[in-house]
């Protein structure tokens, strides 16, 4: 159990990246986003209604905070980020490594900072890594515009 | 001034995706998780409607909007859509079974990016060169490094 929301989300990322990049071009990137989210919606509220857990809406609804608003937030900054990003011409494999790594190397340090998670030599060594890994990757005027 | 247009969406993907995963870590325990995505959902189309009114407004995507273009089913929208609930919904749920931030996020990237890596190469004949292997190898085993 403790790896299967995981592999939920790993899954639904790779569909997700693939969509991004074939998202129809010569609309208003937002009406795209739009249809997303008018479909997660509908998505969310079927598995809403099917779900089985002992929380209902009402109890639900008084026990949002701020963090549910920052999430909805963040949630139209992605896909807007990632349009835009496959718009320009980032490759499918670079944008997604390079977003990855980063985004990785912040939640390493709010992880410590914030929520006082272990930080011991394996993640000061991963990091460096990945820093030396991304100057590698990252040569724009090289990369192909698919 | 090229080279700065080139990286804004990724810094907007990245502060998104960092704002993202602390904010999945946040949401109450006590909330049903169905009822987080539909209210994040319903949020999300309000902020997407207003970031849309605005840009139309602006004529801000002029140059590539296409009024002779034939309507086409968002096919892709669609499947996006149910994958981000998939991704959202699994995102809650590893929280919720104990993960650490760092960990999790961690884990995702480097599986994500392999996959990427490979279905970019077979699609979209996406180049691989030496420099760019030796850099892929080499954040794979940071992240791994980091993860451990």
């Amino acid at each position: 159990m403790y790896y299967v929301p995981i592999l939920i989300v790993i899954t639904c990322t790779v569909i997700y990246h693939l969509c991004s990049k074939s998202m129809p071009k010569h609309v208003n990137p937002f009406f795209n986003i739009l249809i997303v989210y008018i479909i997660a919606f509908i998505t969310s509220l079927i598995y809403f209604l099917l779900s089985n857990e002992n929380v209902g809406i009402i109890e639900s609804i008084k026990a949002i905070n701020y963090a549910v608003p920052i999430l909805a937030i963040s949630l139209v900054g992605l896909e807007m980020g990632f349009l835009m990003l496959y718009r320009i011409g980032w490759n499918i494999s670079i944008g997604a490594l390079v977003n990855g790594i980063l985004a990785s190397t912040m939640l390493a340090i709010i992880g410590v900072i914030a929520f006082e998670e272990n930080f011991g030599v394996n993640r000061i060594i991963g990091l460096s890594l990945c820093f030396v890994g991304l100057y590698l990757l990252s040569n724009p005027k090289k990369q192909s515009k698919n | 001034m090229k080279k700065v247009i080139y990286f804004i969406p990724l810094i907007i993907t990245i502060a998104s995706t960092t704002l993202y995963q602390v904010s999945a870590k946040q949401v109450p325990a006590n909330m049903n998780s169905g009822a987080i995505l539909v209210i994040a959902y319903a949020m999300a189309i309000v902020f997407s409607l207003v970031l849309y009114l605005i840009t139309e407004k602006a004529s801000m995507f002029s140059d590539i909007e296409s009024t002779n273009a034939k309507f086409q089913f968002p096919t892709a929208a669609v499947i996006m859509g149910v994958a981000i609930t998939g991704s959202e919904l699994g995102n809650i749920l590893v929280y919720r079974t104990g993960w650490d931030l760092s960990i999790a996020g961690t884990f995702t990237n480097i599986s994500v990016a392999v996959i990427l890596v490979i279905v970019g190469r077979l699609i979209y004949k996406e180049e691989i060169d030496r420099n760019k292997l030796l850099g892929i190898v080499l954040c794979l085993v940071g992240l791994i490094v980091l993860g451990v």
